[in-house]
């Protein structure tokens, strides 16, 4: 017998521990009170025709009890291993496969993972009695910190499912028993984990057709002003050839499909034109025919942009500036003065070019040198020979845009921003505000400098700057593309809200929020009034090739019967010591025992 | 215990002057007495005639019946003779026992007796006895003698084991004449009280039997689990006390106060179970009367 619950020293102190205790306090019970009578003759009569056990008897016999129920205690904590009775127990580390294509429906309509976990359970409760196990997966969705008991095993089981956000690797059970473990691994043998010697693969792969959108993406076309199109590639990974249907329907009921006759292990490429969506969501679907998988059946995307901008532009009719906005293909340029825009213009947005009206206009505006006005950060002076040192990497502005080289000749001492609203996005050495940012709606970007001041016309990322400037200032929310699995927006402090409504449990990383994207959809990130939206794809054409497997279709697994049902070693002690308790108060009431 | 002053109360006293020792045999007394004895004498009550011889006295010579037959003819009358009365009253530790205490009821129950048996002129012998042997009272007759006799029945302690048979050979090994003896004691007698019984019969007296227990003994109210300390000797018993147990205790009790009666209505002799619980008036004024002892 083997105590695996504690240490076999610290287990046998405890039991002689035990044993002393019951054996003091056995010899430390209370004597019965002494009452004198007038005489003991008619007792011991009485007592003389009357069966009576000896009390030397009884004595040893309550001891006994007591020391079979505190003993059976002890040595059922110790959690006890009887060798010759169950065999030797096991130290058994089960490792789940819980990557994507463990989701896939094999041909009993269940999931390659309900086998995995069925596999698992067996593997549990067939082991002797004392085993130990730990369970653990590849995705470190559960792990049980350090060997456990079959009920604790059993319920990481259940706890575990497959998932489609992140990279299955093996984990590392180094450390976690004292024992050496015999390492299980649950796969289909799909997702490559690098599991290393000695490690027993149980396969639970079972070829499976399936097809999926691998690839999703949306671009509006430079070259063609409001023109959007959607690249879909689809890959049949079946040994038979299938007939699909693609749809993708917009968020204002546009809608577009496309009939797909896909041979087996091909993969399709199809382009479709989205002009004709309105700017958001769109979702695409693969239908028809029997599918193992329905995670890379559908994937979300986001149409951008793409109607024309009107512009309105106030400055000089020539420059470099004019010339950097008719460039940009969605741009309408309407040239207004000042005075125009008292009377509200039927533009979009607005461009003034060292010129600025009194009041406010009610559209976003984008100011290059204004002069001196009460809505606009003050001026304190001027600055001269000024390079940009710094920007803010994570603000839409700077999307792709590099601003190293940037030196200005000549720029406005701003100060004191944000009593407007504006925060730097770009700054000098001495951190002097060169590019400001107003968040607020209308939103308001602010040079400090002309262009003709500075050498940004000159810069590679000055469209991009431009186009950047106009985007953000008309778009309510960039959208960023991402993977399922962990994200980040640039928000400090941002809320998120899932696919389906539901908030997103968020992390502080720095410069922003995190969070796991754990299903396809639209997240939507806001932090006071600023708002990312963050479309997250399972698009993989390795999440849905489920057939590629390194190992060969496993065998079912047996149903569990009532073989499977084994009692631990001190469940069978505690129940021994529960008869005995019950045999202690019948002696004792019976007066066969103290 | 109680104090000797309250052994009897003046009323009391006053009550048992009007009663008299009852007896079923004609007594034994030497001197002249209130009893009938089987002796032809000087009394009173005419028994029977029988011829003269010489020497007999002859103011009883029946001169009628010399005339009318020509014979000296002699009357014969019953002579009263006083009866010798042995108060015997157990001083075993065991008497020291329950509320009011055996030894104490003994005491005044005997203390009550002899009063009479004083009023009514008759010798009264009073022991003690435990297990050293009795401690006797040498014979008081008279009235003026009972503060002596309730004077030795208030010294009396007790203390010791209950030895009756060694108790009353050695009571007895003197020459007693035949008269009442009143045994007084719980006869709890680890040698048992057929010996004592047996060597009473022998010795011819008229006995009477008070059996004196208390209701703590009768029927004892005692924890789960208790050790009982013998009084006589000191011996403990450790039991377990159930209901059957203290039942089947209750009808040894009563068995063993059963087999003393019955030994004694064998015998023709007078029993009285004395219990605690009735006052001594009661016992001395309405049960001995109606046993007979008393009139």
């Amino acid at each position: 017998m083997t105590l695996t619950g504690l240490g076999a020293p610290l287990g046998l102190l405890l039991l002689g521990l035990l044993g002393a205790l019951v054996l003091g306090l056995h010899l430390l019970r209370p004597s019965p009170p002494q009452l004198p009578t007038a005489s003991t003759l008619i007792w011991s009569r009485v007592l003389r025709n009357r069966r009576r056990a000896s009390r030397r008897y009884r004595w040893w016999l309550s001891l006994l009890l007591a020391l079979a129920i505190s003993l059976g205690l002890g040595l059922s904590l110790g959690l006890p291993e009887f060798t010759a009775l169950s065999g030797p127990a096991q130290r058994l580390a089960l490792v789940l496969d819980d990557s994507p294509s463990m989701g896939a429906r094999t041909a009993d309509g269940r999931t390659r993972f309900d086998h995995a976990v069925d596999r698992a359970r067996n593997l549990i409760e067939g082991a002797p009695g004392g085993s130990r196990f730990l369970v653990a997966d590849t995705l470190g969705q559960v792990a049980l910190p350090a060997l456990g008991g079959r009920e604790a095993a059993l319920d990481a089981l259940r706890r575990v499912r497959p998932s489609l956000a992140g990279d299955a690797q093996m984990p590392v059970l180094a450390g976690r028993a004292a024992e050496p473990l015999e390492v299980v691994l649950l796969t289909d043998g799909v997702a490559r984990l690098d599991a290393g010697p000695g490690v027993r693969r149980v396969s639970v792969f079972e070829p499976a057709a399936n097809a999926g959108i691998t690839a999703f993406a949306l671009r509006a076309q430079p070259a063609q002003p409001g023109h959007v199109e959607a690249f879909v590639e689809v890959l049949n990974d079946s040994t038979l050839a299938r007939a699909s249907e693609l749809r993708l329907s917009g968020v204002r009921g546009e809608h577009w499909s496309r009939r797909l006759h896909l041979a087996p292990g091909e993969r399709a490429g199809v382009v479709a034109d989205l002009s004709a969506f309105s700017e958001g969501p769109v979702r695409a679907a693969l239908v028809g025919g029997s599918d193992a998988l329905a995670a890379d059946d559908t994937a979300v995307g986001w149409v951008p942009a793409h109607g024309r901008l009107r512009v309105g532009w106030v400055g000089p009719r020539r420059g470099a500036l004019a010339r950097a906005l008719r460039a940009l293909p969605r741009v309408s340029l309407v040239a207004l003065g000042l005075g125009d825009l008292e009377r509200e213009p039927a533009v979009d947005v607005l461009v003034l070019d060292r010129q600025a009206p009194a009041r406010a206009p009610r559209l976003p505006c984008l100011l290059l040198r204004p002069p001196p006005v009460t809505w606009l950060p003050s001026v304190g002076g001027s600055l001269e020979e000024v390079t940009v040192a710094a920007w803010d990497l994570a603000h839409p502005l700077g999307a792709g845009v590099g601003l190293h080289d940037l030196w200005v000749r000549g720029a406005l001492a701003l100060r004191q921003p944000a009593a407007q609203g504006f925060a730097p996005f770009a700054g000098g050495p001495a951190a002097e505000p060169l590019i400001l940012v107003a968040a607020q709606a209308p939103r308001r970007v602010e040079f400090a400098f002309a262009l003709e001041d500075s050498s940004l016309p000159g810069q590679a990322g000055f469209p991009g700057l431009l186009a950047n400037a106009l985007e953000w200032l008309t778009s309510p929310a960039p959208v960023r593309v991402a993977r399922l699995g962990p994200v980040h927006v640039p928000l400090p402090g941002a809320r998120v809200v899932g696919p389906g409504g539901e908030t997103v449990p968020v992390r502080e990383v720095p410069g922003g929020t995190g969070f796991d994207a754990l299903v396809p959809g639209i997240y939507t990130a806001v932090a006071g009034t600023q708002t990312w939206r963050v479309v997250a794809n399972a698009a993989d054409a390795r999440l849905s090739a489920i057939n590629q497997s390194a190992l060969q279709p496993g065998q079912p697994p047996p149903l569990p019967g009532l073989a499977s049902v084994r009692v631990e070693a001190w469940e069978a002690i505690v129940l021994a010591v529960m008869l005995l308790l019950c045999a202690e108060w019948f002696s004792y009431h019976r007066r066969v025992s103290l | 215990m109680a104090t000797p002053a309250v052994l009897l109360d003046e009323a009391f006293l006053r009550q048992l002057e009007v009663l008299g020792l009852g007896l079923r045999r004609p007594a034994a007394g030497q001197l002249r007495g209130t009893h009938r004895s089987r002796r032809s004498g000087s009394g009173m009550i005419f028994s029977d005639f029988r011829p003269y011889s010489p020497g007999d006295d002859v103011r009883h010579l029946d001169w009628a019946s010399y005339l009318r037959l020509d014979r000296l003819v002699l009357r014969l009358f019953e002579e009263e003779a006083d009866l010798p009365v042995h108060l015997l009253v157990d001083c075993s530790a065991s008497m020291d026992f329950g509320q009011p205490s055996k030894f104490d009821h003994a005491r005044r129950l005997a203390a009550a007796l002899a009063y009479v048996a004083l009023s009514g002129h008759d010798r009264v012998n009073v022991a003690g006895f435990a297990a050293d042997g009795p401690q006797a009272l040498p014979t008081c007759r008279g009235r003026n003698q009972a503060a002596q006799v309730l004077g030795f029945l208030e010294s009396l302690r007790p203390v010791g084991g209950t030895r009756l048979l060694a108790s009353l050979r050695a009571y007895f090994g003197g020459a007693r004449t035949r008269g009442l003896v009143v045994l007084l004691s719980d006869f709890l007698d680890r040698e048992g009280v057929e010996p004592a019984l047996g060597l009473l019969a022998r010795l011819g007296h008229e006995v009477v039997l008070v059996q004196v227990a208390s209701p703590q003994e009768r029927d004892p109210e005692l924890p789960e689990e208790v050790v009982l300390v013998d009084a006589e000797d000191g011996s403990a018993l450790e039991l377990e006390i159930t209901p059957a147990l203290l039942q089947a205790y209750r009808d040894a009790f009563r068995s063993h106060s059963e087999d003393i009666e019955a030994r004694c209505r064998r015998q023709g002799w007078t029993y009285l179970a004395a219990g605690t619980e009735r006052s001594v008036e009661s016992l001395v004024l309405r049960s001995l009367r109606q046993e007979g002892l008393l009139r």
